[in-house]
């Protein structure tokens, strides 16, 4: 049998670097080791083992020499020797080239762990390319609607009907809802305990710590926690078989305990309920007749589903239409059809309202993208150009060196060598600043990104990627340097060729287009936050468990605090700012056509309450229990949808379709509400009806405190009455402004981390220019000293030494200000409030741009031109 | 020319090499090595104490016995020196007359 053979690249490494005396024999006793190893040894194993091998021959003692020297020796310690010795006589220069570098990376690889992460979202699941989630759309000539949750029954007609459904599974949650847990003395308000259904863990990937994945949510008494939740109530004990209490009520049993969920998971929770028990609950256990599972008029469950793979979702979603039609669709209100949306979607494509957590934002993805690809641009912009001005203070060198008889090779081959090296202490520091920087991102961002073993990769590419973009920006210079004849004169080789300028334009059009960016997006925040709501947030306390005041704890808790001075107000109903419900109106006699409204469940009082304007007609009667029933309150953005004026609307009839039911409630507009923006100002103001419920039981209890007086002991006191009216229920509460200001926080953040890279990218380019200029002005200092003994005025050099800058940096305006306008108004579209676009935003970015220029090189050239002929023009 | 003194590796090796008489290469040496004192030292370890010591002027070598499991490859035969002798006796006798020089009270584990 012929012996195997290592690779032969192998064999051709060992060749290329090893002395042809050893070579031979060293070979082969290394190939008798490999046959010997292949009986018991995978070839890939007995390879990387030869290589290894090979490897450990590369020392000084088995390499190959040339003239006495070996040529790795030769070539890197005089290279290196010299580039060491560049970087101390010319620290400036390495200082800005190095950081430069490093900073500009490091802030790409954040970026990239940040844009990996978010594309990572629930590729977790193996099973996710076949998972997909059923959401609907709302198309009607008046309104349009898209929704993450559906009826719940959806899941029986899904297993019945439908084939390619392997197997269904649902989430159910309730944003608005505060369940309490407790388990013996710890208690607490969950905010994410989830209902769900077995068959969630043979679609998704939960990994259980205990429990059996197959039967661990069949019991209607029984309860799943993730480990987090599990070490909250039970610290380090075994949780399984214990019992927890469930909103004071149901005792569950402990049947599993999973890992947390991972942070680039679209769904998240704490716990894991069986739906059975929400079902129960809500029949009374037997008492009531309403059943969840039979209910097509209330939107409640996300609805997940394993297909057969290889499913063509479009043909899918055609097929569903008949279910839409025959469930959603009534003679009413039609255009309802349900679509299909892949799970790798959801996290960065979908919008919806119900999403079960907040989504990412694709545009802010590519943001962020290519913000990064700006700074990895700027950063070797500045290399390039630094290196070139560099290098043409070397001439003497390269001169010597073709003297001696080094050819073009060895010349681009040394400067390569020194930027590689400079490439190579900047990714170092660049790792190292990541790791420092990253908690302080994650913060900022709320993001939960590490680094570590599985996202070394990124580390790896981006260093792979910013090497490549080194060497090519390396070769650059190096090229036209070795290109130079020696008997040429000096100046013919310069800096400042028209390659680099309209890199320095390139460099500055993007800052600018950056500054820009920064003042519309700041302008825009500052809008948002200082955006009049139309209503009344501040000192706004809305308690937490409000809704489990039953009629008569919440008569108690309404003396208790009537007679507290400093609480002006208390209000049962809707609590304006918070989220949004729909339904479906139809005008009386007015055509088929229906609308869909927010509606808003309101108490006695709530004008008062929010300081709301009515706008035309009057208040509900509180104590009528006829006006009640019939009347209701609609807002100005209504009237417009419906073509009414104010007054016109007073006295009109809308058929109420609480969601499509069969028999419409009729109900008479007696007023019309200012407008008052309640839910995002990233919307319109939503045309809402506002009603009165016949019983407030149920409702949310906020209270407005006096700005006056102790804020903490009115707090107690109102914790006072709650503990006598309520005491099984904690005493929790948020304020709504605070709550307000919570929606924006996301995108506020965000934004603000693009400001803040992109402050970075222009440090980075002026720190350059700063590099640059200090080069040009070396080599202009004879120059200088000759015009200042011909009679220059210090300011006319000073001009002249700006001027060249300054120049391109009007050129690179030019470029700036429609890219920047065109982006700006871009972006601003987005908002349904938006600042218009200020010629004065231009006027001011130019300005900043052109006084951080001066600043960077204004330093150098007022040295230059104030310097003494007599020094700059001595002779050595 | 380099220094004579002869390291504890080194010296090891070369009393290898005159074990093996006529068939001392890197593999060889490694086996013996291994054989006599127990320890595997690395193979690019072997070779480099081999070249050191040739250039020490007390190893010579020729190539010879390519085989088939060594892929049509010659050995490098080595075989020591008149130096090397020297050298490998120079030690032996510095170690005996240091080993003469202790006191026999050493041994008999006596204390002062």
């Amino acid at each position: 049998m012929k012996p195997q053979e290592p690779p032969k690249w192998m064999l051709h490494f060992f060749q290329w670097f090893c002395r042809e005396d050893l070579y031979e024999a060293v070979c082969g006793d290394l190939l008798v080791q490999y046959n010997e190893r292949a009986v018991s040894l995978s070839p890939f194993r007995n390879n990387v083992l030869f290589f290894l091998q090979v490897l450990t021959f590369f020392q000084p003692f088995a390499w190959r020499r040339l003239h006495n020297q070996s040529i790795p020796n030769l070539m890197f310690t005089n290279h290196l020797k010299v580039g060491f010795r560049l970087i101390r006589r010319n620290p400036v220069y390495a200082t800005i080239n190095i950081l430069g570098l490093a900073v500009g990376l490091s802030a790409v690889m954040l970026i990239a762990l940040f844009i990996h992460q978010e594309f990572s979202f629930d590729k977790f699941h193996s099973q996710g390319e076949d998972i997909v989630r059923f959401t609907y759309r709302l198309e009607t000539p008046t309104a349009s609607r898209e929704g993450a949750k559906l009826p719940f029954p959806m899941k029986s007609v899904l297993e019945a009907d439908y084939p390619e459904v392997r197997k269904v599974a649902r989430f159910y949650y309730w944003g608005g809802d505060t369940p309490l847990l407790s388990h013996g003395d710890h208690k607490h308000t969950e905010e994410g305990l989830y209902f769900a259904e077995n068959e969630v863990f043979q679609v998704f990937d939960f990994e259980f710590l205990a429990g059996n994945p197959n039967t661990a949510l069949k019991d209607v008494r029984s309860i799943i926690l993730t480990e987090s939740l599990a070490r909250k109530y039970f610290g380090t004990e075994d949780p399984m078989g214990k019992v927890m209490t469930y909103k004071n009520e149901d005792d569950l049993i402990v049947t599993g305990l999973i890992k947390d969920i991972p942070s680039n998971s679209h769904i998240s929770f704490d716990a894991l309920l069986p739906i059975e028990l929400q079902r129960q609950r809500w029949m009374g256990w037997g008492q009531y007749t309403y059943d969840l599972e039979k209910d097509w008029n209330w939107a409640g469950a996300w609805v997940y589903a394993l297909l057969n793979t290889n499913t063509d979702l479009a043909s899918f979603e055609k097929k569903l239409q008949s279910v839409a039609d025959e469930h959603l669709n009534t003679e009413e209100q039609g255009g309802f059809s349900i679509e299909v949306q892949s799970l790798f979607d959801i996290h960065l494509h979908s919008d919806k309202s119900a999403e079960p957590g907040a989504n990412g934002n694709l545009t802010m993805v590519y943001a962020f993208a290519i913000i990064a690809c700006l700074i990895l641009l700027i950063a070797c912009v500045n290399f390039i150009n630094l290196t070139t001005a560099q290098a043409s203070q070397r001439l003497k060198e390269i001169r010597m060196r073709k003297v001696m008889g080094a050819d073009r090779m060895h010349l681009v081959g040394q400067f390569l060598i020194e930027s590689l090296m400079l490439v190579c202490f900047s990714s170092v520091l660049a790792i190292v600043f990541s790791y420092l920087i990253l908690p302080l991102f994650n913060e900022f961002m709320g993001s939960a990104l590490t680094m570590g073993t599985q996202q070394i990769w990124i580390v790896v590419g981006v260093s792979i990627v910013m090497f490549s973009v080194a060497v090519l920006s390396g070769l650059r210079p190096s090229v036209a340097i070795a290109r130079f004849q020696v008997t040429q004169q000096i100046s013919s080789v310069r800096s400042s060729g028209i390659f680099n300028r309209l890199l320095i334009v390139g460099q500055f059009a993007i800052c600018n287009v950056l500054i820009i960016g920064i003042f519309v997006i700041e302008g825009q925040l500052d809008f948002l936050r200082g955006k009049d709501l139309g209503f009344d947030q501040d000192q706004m306390m809305v308690l937490r468990h409000g809704r489990n005041l039953s009629k008569d704890q919440f008569e108690v808790f309404q003396n208790e605090i009537s007679a507290l001075p400093n609480v002006e107000n208390l209000h049962r109903g809707y609590v304006a700012g918070t989220s949004a419900y729909t339904n479906t109106f139809k005008p009386v006699g007015e055509g088929q056509d229906t609308y869909s409204f927010g509606i808003k469940w309101i108490g006695e009082g709530f004008t008062d309450m929010f300081g709301l304007v009515m706008a035309e007609g009057r208040m509900i009667n509180a104590e009528s229990s006829a006006d009640i029933r019939q009347s209701i309150l609609i807002n100005e953005s209504a009237a417009r949808s419906l073509g009414w004026t104010n007054s016109e609307s007073i006295g009109k009839q809308l058929s109420f379709l609480p969601g499509g039911a069969s028999n419409p409630e009729e109900v008479r507009i007696v007023g019309v509400m200012a407008d008052a923006n309640f839910e995002s100002l990233y919307e319109p103001v939503l045309p809402s009806v506002f009603r009165m419920p016949q019983s407030a039981v149920g409702s949310e209890v906020s209270l407005k405190l006096s700005a006056q007086g102790d804020l903490l002991n009115t707090i107690r006191q109102v914790e006072a009455a709650w503990d006598l009216a309520i005491p099984e229920w904690p005493f929790e509460f948020s304020f709504l402004d605070q709550r307000i200001q919570e929606q924006y926080v996301k995108e506020e953040n965000l934004a603000g981390a693009i400001r803040y890279f992109a402050m970075l990218a222009i440090l980075i380019a002026c720190a350059g220019l700063f590099g640059l200029s200090m080069f040009t002005i070396q080599q202009k200092t004879k120059e200088i000293g000759v015009r200042k003994v011909l009679g220059a005025t210090v300011r006319s050099i000073f001009v002249l030494l700006s001027g060249r800058f300054m120049r391109l940096i009007v050129i690179s305006l030019l470029f700036a200000i429609p890219m920047g306008k065109y982006l700006s108004s871009n972006w601003l579209d987005e908002f349904a409030y938006r600042i218009q676009l200020d010629v004065m935003v231009f006027v001011w970015s130019g300005l900043i741009s052109t006084l951080m220029v001066l600043v960077a090189i204004g330093a150098q050239s007022i040295k230059a031109a104030i310097a003494d002929p007599v020094h700059t023009l001595r002779y050595e | 020319m380099k220094g004579t003194y002869l390291g504890e590796f080194e010296e090891l090796v070369l009393l290898t090499v005159g074990i093996l008489y006529d068939d001392a290469h890197g593999i060889s040496v490694q086996q013996e090595l291994e054989k006599q004192s127990g320890r595997k030292p690395m193979i690019s370890a072997v070779h480099k104490v081999l070249v050191r010591l040739e250039d020490k002027g007390f190893l010579t070598s020729e190539l010879g016995g390519a085989t088939t499991e060594r892929g049509g490859r010659r050995k490098r035969l080595y075989e020591m020196t008149p130096a090397g002798k020297k050298a490998l006796a120079g030690s032996r006798a510095l170690r005996n007359k240091m080993w003469d020089a202790i006191p026999a009270v050493v041994w008999e584990g006596g204390s002062i």
